[in-house]
């Protein structure tokens, strides 16, 4: 009798070239566990109705003796902003009803041709706007450990879809933590790799300088695997790279601490809650432990992240949301000249927190508020990158909690944008650095009777993704 | 700080209709916001580079080839379509 949650990749390929498995069996225990899971957690947009037959052909190539790839016969849940060709994509926005993909992401091609399945499409912040999945169009997804709880976001349909037993691994992808902060929340490990490791062809984009696509999984060394095969240059990306060799020391030795995590204060709203705190300093003593240095570091200009990726962000995603405009793709609404088209396919087909984010963007960008705004905040975004520079050379990687709080209530934060935005004050430094970092489950802290998942952020520099690895699979036993 | 009129403005700039009502929760949601971000003028920028690139700032060349693309697939996305061709509303409107 296979033990299905604990199922990973290796163990999973074992069990196939053993016979113990077939990919078709796999398959269909996840659309058994999605049909009894999904209509309350709502990780699902779309259950694709081919995933069997791509088992088939996974099950028939292992029987047949060859050797298999290195996802052969994986099931993925991949993320509604992720194109798969002939499967619509919607990025959970209405102003995409109907669209069906005329291509494959170079990171599905990649995951496809390592003999990927997939299993469906997955819910999220509309365009990826968001931290809790609550601004999907098409309702809320909800989190596994406690369906009171939202399961954090964009990328929320993924983390569930990993963390309810209904998928093996997921894509997902993170602007400003919308990998790493679902997957704390839902106890499983979220990979966001250096910016330009990944090819973003094919990713419906947010905002093009921080967006990257990166694995959801049940074990670090899942992630690394799934990284392994979608990373490299892509000439369909101009920003994607040649990842060089890691550099320096193979194995990690010291780890910092930035001490501006435990002063973080937005506006009098909490800081760092207490329960995470200790988990935080547990993970710290583990680390120890095992004979890691830890070092108080000070990345003095981090307390300006989030103001200034509130000012970057927005003015990317009004560019390029401008393209919805109801003419070439997706729903059109009727109006009596093409500016009324353009006005009311928007008005009717973004969502609130779209709107505003578009609206924001082009105001930070109007003429006369530039200097005021957006240089400000490209300058500020250069201090911060320059700040994990000076701290890299220190030590090998940076640790820190991945999120202020455990898992909040659906509802609690929705009214109040500007508290949303500051979920992810401990994630978006990162993306404007556009090192890698990577979210491990460290236990869980218990509030109102449920256990909640804490997540543990491990930070390395450009391109050191395997230190994350490293550092993360030893973190993992505890 | 941000008028009703900026708002408006904002809106027809970004092609998008707003209702009134949505006028005056933009203007309150976005006044909370930039007043949020005003903190990074405590920040002392003189001297400091605008990061304008997340990676190398050094043009990537490529071949200037077609690349073949599901057409049919793309056609189907048209939302309003006359003998395989996209159909729009005209840019210019006749008296």
């Amino acid at each position: 009798m296979t033990n299905y949650s604990n199922l990973t990749i290796k163990s999973v390929r074992e069990l196939f070239t053993n016979g113990e498995l077939s990919a078709r069996e796999l398959v269909a225990h996840y659309q058994e566990e999605i049909k009894k899971k999904d209509p309350e957690l709502n990780a699902y947009r779309e259950v694709f109705d081919d995933a069997f037959k791509a088992a088939e052909e996974a099950d028939k190539k292992i029987k047949e003796g060859e050797t298999p790839r290195a996802l052969e016969g994986i099931p993925f849940a991949i993320k509604d902003n992720i194109l798969i060709k002939g499967k619509m994509a919607g990025a959970s926005s209405k102003i995409l009803e109907g669209y069906t993909a005329s291509y494959d992401a170079t990171v599905i091609e990649k995951l496809r041709e390592e003999g990927a399945i997939f299993l469906g499409r997955t819910n999220m912040d509309e365009f990826a706007m968001g931290s809790s999945t609550e601004n999907s169009a098409y309702g809320a997804t909800k989190n596994p450990y406690d369906v009171s709880r939202v399961p954090g976001g964009s990328s929320g349909g993924s983390a569930v879809a990993v963390a309810g037993d209904m998928a093996l691994a997921a894509l997902g992808s993170d602007t400003g933590g919308s990998i790493r902060q679902p997957a704390a929340f839902c106890g499983v490990v979220g990979l966001k790799p250096t910016y330009g490791a990944v090819s973003r062809s094919g990713l419906i984009a947010m905002a093009s300088s921080l967006d990257q696509v990166g694995p959801i999984t049940k074990s670090v060394e899942d992630a690394e695997i799934i990284f392994d095969v979608i990373r490299g240059r892509d000439d369909l990306d101009s920003t994607s790279l040649e990842a060089k060799l890691p550099s320096g020391r193979s194995a990690s030795k010291t780890i910092g601490v930035p001490r501006e995590y435990f002063s973080l204060k937005e506006m009098g709203k909490e800081g760092l809650e207490e329960g995470i705190a200790k988990k935080f300093q547990e993970s710290i003593e583990f680390f120890k432990a095992k004979g890691f240095e830890i070092k108080e570091v000070s990345l003095p200009s981090v307390d300006y992240a989030l103001a200034a990726y509130y000012i970057v962000m927005p003015a990317e995603v009004s560019a390029n949301l401008s393209r919805f405009d109801g003419i070439r793709y997706g729903s059109r609404a009727e109006g009596k000249n093409l500016l009324e088209v353009y006005a009311k396919t928007r008005e009717k087909g973004f969502g609130p927190e779209a709107r505003r984010r578009v609206i924001l963007g082009a105001y930070v960008l109007s003429a006369g508020y530039y200097d005021a705004y957006y240089a400000r905040a490209q300058k500020v975004r250069y201090m911060i990158r320059k700040d994990f520079e000076n701290e890299f050379k220190n030590v090998d990687l940076l640790l820190t909690p991945t999120t202020p709080h455990p898992a909040f209530k659906i509802g609690e934060k929705v009214s109040d944008p500007l508290s949303m935005y500051l979920e992810d004050i401990y994630t978006v430094p990162i993306n404007l650095a556009g090192v890698p970092a990577i979210s491990v489950p460290f236990g869980t802290i218990e509030k109102e009777g449920k256990n909640l998942p804490v997540g543990i952020q491990l930070i390395a520099p450009w391109h050191e993704e395997r230190r994350l690895f490293e550092a993360g699979k030893i973190l993992e036993e505890k | 700080m941000i008028s009703k009129d900026d708002i408006k403005k904002l809106g027809e700039l970004a092609r998008i209709h707003l209702t009134e009502k949505e006028e005056g929760n933009l203007q309150k949601d976005l006044e909370n916001i930039l007043g949020y971000i005003e903190k990074l003028k405590e920040v002392d920028i003189s001297g400091v580079p605008e990061m304008t690139h997340a990676v190398g700032e050094k043009n990537i060349f490529r071949k200037d080839e077609a690349r073949t693309r599901d057409f049919v697939l793309l056609k189907e996305q048209f939302p309003e379509e006359e003998k395989g061709f996209l159909k729009v509303k005209g840019v210019f409107e006749r008296e």
